[in-house]
């Protein structure tokens, strides 16, 4: 490494790293100014974890913008000429730059951390946790360096360079969009996830906060039990080695001549306007089935506008041939196909690959609006039907797993309808559109009668949800009800006017006949 | 001395440079000419270690630039397009140059005065010769072997102009330093240089001792008795020709006795024999090859 080099980096920008610095301090540490105010040990724990938690987000914003600044003269050719005329090696260029980054941006937390520990007398943080904290702090806040240095100059200008960063980094969230998309569009059932495990593994920034984040929650408790994924925790470092071999490429041996040109290194725009173009199409692939034709048209007329756009942004002129749009047709036709045989195939078979034996309590419920005279007919509101006279029928059962055999028939029923609701969604969608009748599957450890806050029957992981315009009849209600509860919420409260507004089957049954 | 062997160069489709090769002793003001895109500052970037030849070898000492960053302390290049960090002042470039340059105080406090410098002077405020000025300041306060001027005496002024070429001449008196310099002013280049390349279509088609090369052509005034023809001069190395009825004028490449006495051979009536400048050299140069626009 280049000494001289590295003292010219931070020398030349010691007022601007001290003025940052002191900026840094005053976010970080602001909650120790009414300090005086909370002196418990809760008190000051939430401080010194406050300092610790906004200085390592301030700390990564720096690892995103000051391989910004600090690379920004490889993309300008004026600057090239200085500086890589320079007696210093590109190798120690790039190490002495990656440094100059690292040692502000985890500098940075570094100081904070001490003054939050100190000012916060330990906040009965363990030593250990403390450390293991600061020290995760400086890995991710390298690996971040490292990647985001990377996506920079693939590009060849600072504009490019930027957009290479953005796209890069929302990436995962496309890919994300693609695998909710195939779940809501073509598997019957399966209920789509807020960004998840998978896509999550596309990025190092979502692993870094999530790992970051449970350390965070655990920093006076065990790590032990701080629940981390251990791929969420190693994949980014991976992830940086990569990177690093990518930054020889694009640094050590790039072309000084590639400076304020169009970014046209295959993995710059070239591939990034190309997979998100494509990633959109398998969307629109997915979804054709749920919009109009003239929908689906409108969106891949915007797509072709946005996709002309994005190649005016990279070339610098509007680029429209006869190649381009068969290029552009191609990838509508075949992410059609594909769309298509998602759906023909149920989701390539995922639709009915479900389990019900998994954890210890499968739950069921069932929602419908159907008429009080009959509970096993739908309120066909569409027809004119009165919604007065709709009586809102649900259904809660719990079955141990351990105890399936002797739920044998039960479950059998809830089978043969849940069969009928994905039959459904691959036969007459049209007509399913207009029927709210929802059935739940959720798989849980924890009994719902346990379950304070209603968790395990609401939250969204791992459940199975459809809607149908299958009903259960009333004699299947009745023999439902001796396995767990059925109530009845009548619409018309002056007509049924029930305490909460709702009763059990059998009374409603019985009241409705007087 | 600077050794360039067989370079090539290209950018994505365009071959800029094919198989240069040239040499530049020490001690020599080397003038670099060509048409805009023939690859002057292409060159100048290969050998200042800014870009990587394709193919071929180009060594200062013995070393090669683009992999020694260690003899890249030796050459200063100073671009056709200077960079200047935004808010830089002299003073605050000169932390630059101090710390990966073998940085000379002396002549930096020297140069200052002579180019009428403050080190507090913001840059980017400053004029085009100006900054020119900081360039040169600093390319002549690094003990540089091999100076490398990228049209940057263009800019200047007559008077820095003339201060530069003082200070040139003093440093190759006291220190042997090599300098190339690029520029379409060949009057100037004229002044300061004793040898030249042309380069052309991505080779130096010629280059030498100036003195010598332009010893070397002349232009000669004809009168004949008959019109002569073309033809009549193939024996000639001409570069240039133009004849109106008895009257012609020829550009010959050649020892001037030589040519003077073969041309008495056909008896003009009148002869004159006139010397070339730079100038003329490059275009009659270019002329010969058919490819000269300047």
């Amino acid at each position: 490494m280049n000494k001289k080099y590295i003292n010219y980096l931070f020398k030349n920008r010691r007022i601007a790293v001290v003025f940052f610095l002191i900026l840094y301090l005053g976010i970080s540490l602001s909650g120790f100014m009414n300090m005086y105010r909370d002196l418990t040990p809760q008190g000051l724990l939430d401080r010194v974890k406050d300092a610790l938690g906004v200085g390592f987000a301030m700390s990564m914003i720096l690892a995103y913008a000051l391989p910004v600044l600090q690379f920004s003269y490889v993309h300008s050719k004026k600057s090239v000429d200085l500086f890589f005329a320079m007696p210093v090696s590109r190798r120690d260029q790039l190490l002495g730059n990656i440094l100059f980054c690292f040692a502000v941006s985890f500098g940075y937390f570094v100081i904070n951390a001490v003054l939050a520990y100190i000012l916060g007398r330990g906040g009965t943080i363990p030593v250990d946790n403390y450390l293991i904290y600061v020290l995760a702090a400086g890995i991710y806040l390298l690996v971040m360096i490292v990647i985001t240095s990377m996506f920079y100059l693939l590009a060849n200008n600072v504009f490019d360079g930027i957009v290479m960063i953005g796209a890069y980094s929302a990436l995962p969230l496309l890919i994300w969009a693609v695998k909710d998309s195939f779940i809501s569009y073509t598997v019957a059932g399966m209920s789509t996830t807020g960004f998840d495990t998978l896509s999550g593994y596309f990025s190092p920034l979502y692993m870094i906060s999530i790992t970051m984040d449970r350390l965070y929650d655990h920093l006076n408790k065990s790590f032990m039990n701080a629940g981390i994924n251990p791929v969420f925790a190693v994949l980014p470092v991976i992830m940086a080695v990569i990177a690093a071999w990518l930054l020889k490429r694009h640094f050590v041996d790039r072309e000084a001549e590639r400076a304020d040109q169009v970014s046209d290194q295959f993995f710059a725009y070239p591939f990034v306007i190309h997979i998100y173009a494509f990633l959109i199409m398998v969307i629109f692939g997915f979804s054709f089935r749920d919009n109009s034709f003239a929908t689906s048209f409108l969106w891949y007329i915007l797509l072709l506008f946005v996709y002309i756009v994005a190649t005016f942004v990279y070339k610098r002129k509007i680029e429209i041939t006869p190649k381009y749009l068969i290029r552009y047709g191609v990838g509508v036709l075949v992410t059609l196909l594909f769309g298509y045989a998602a759906f023909a195939t149920e989701g390539f078979g995922q639709a009915r690959k479900y389990t019900t034996k998994e954890g210890n309590y499968l739950l069921y419920t069932y929602d419908a609006m159907t008429d009080c005279r009959d509970l096993g007919r739908l309120v066909d509101q569409e027809n004119g039907e009165d919604w007065i006279n709709g009586c809102n029928v649900r259904v809660a059962v719990s079955i141990p797993t351990s105890r399936f055999d002797d739920y044998r028939e039960v479950l059998d029923m809830i089978d043969q309808k849940r069969q009928q609701d994905i039959d459904w969604f691959y036969g007459d969608y049209d007509q399913y559109r207009g029927y709210q009748i929802h059935t739940m599957f959720v798989n849980t450890d924890k009994a719902p009668e346990n379950d304070d806050d209603g968790r395990a029957w609401y939250n969204s992981w791992n459940q199975w949800h459809y809607s149908s315009k299958e009903t259960f009849t009333e004699d299947q209600l009745k023999y439902l009800a001796q396995y767990g509860e059925v109530t009845i919420w009548p619409n018309d409260y002056e007509k049924w006017p029930y305490e909460d507004g709702q009763v059990d089957l059998e009374q409603f049954i019985e009241d409705r006949g007087k | 001395m600077l050794e360039i062997k067989n370079v090539y160069k290209k950018f994505k489709d365009k071959e800029v440079l094919k198989g240069l090769s040239l040499e530049v002793a020490d001690g020599s003001i080397f003038g670099l000419v060509g048409v805009n895109g023939a690859g002057k500052s292409t060159l100048l970037r290969l050998i200042a270690g800014v870009y990587r030849s394709d193919s071929g070898e180009i060594t200062w000492n013995g070393e090669d630039t683009y992999k020694n960053e260690k003899i890249r302390s030796q050459i200063a290049f100073v671009s056709d397009e200077q960079y200047y960090p935004i808010g830089s002042t002299v003073e605050s470039l000169k932390l630059l140059y101090e710390t990966v340059y073998d940085f000379d105080e002396e002549a930096y406090q020297k140069y200052l005065k002579v180019f009428e410098l403050e080190p507090k002077m913001s840059i980017n405020t400053l004029s085009k010769g100006m900054k020119r000025r900081v360039s040169l300041l600093f390319a002549l306060s690094i003990h540089a072997g091999l100076i490398l001027l990228d049209e940057a005496y263009d800019g200047l002024e007559p008077l820095a102009r003339l201060r530069f070429k003082h200070a040139l001449t003093e440093l190759i008196e006291d220190e042997h330093v090599s300098v190339i310099i690029s520029s379409h002013n060949l009057k100037e280049l004229e002044d300061i240089c004793d040898s030249f390349g042309i380069l052309e279509d991505g080779k130096i088609i010629s280059y030498g001792d100036l003195l010598q090369s332009k010893e070397r052509i002349n232009k000669y005034q004809l009168v004949f008795e008959k019109e002569p023809v073309r033809s009549d001069f193939d024996a000639f190395d001409v570069l240039h020709y133009e004849n109106e009825g008895r009257v012609c004028k020829l550009v010959i490449r050649g020892d001037e006795e030589e040519v003077t006495a073969k041309l008495n051979e056909m008896k003009p009536v009148l002869m004159d024999v006139l010397q070339v400048n730079f100038e003329e050299l490059f275009i009659y140069e270019l002329e010969s090859r058919g490819t000269g626009n300047e």
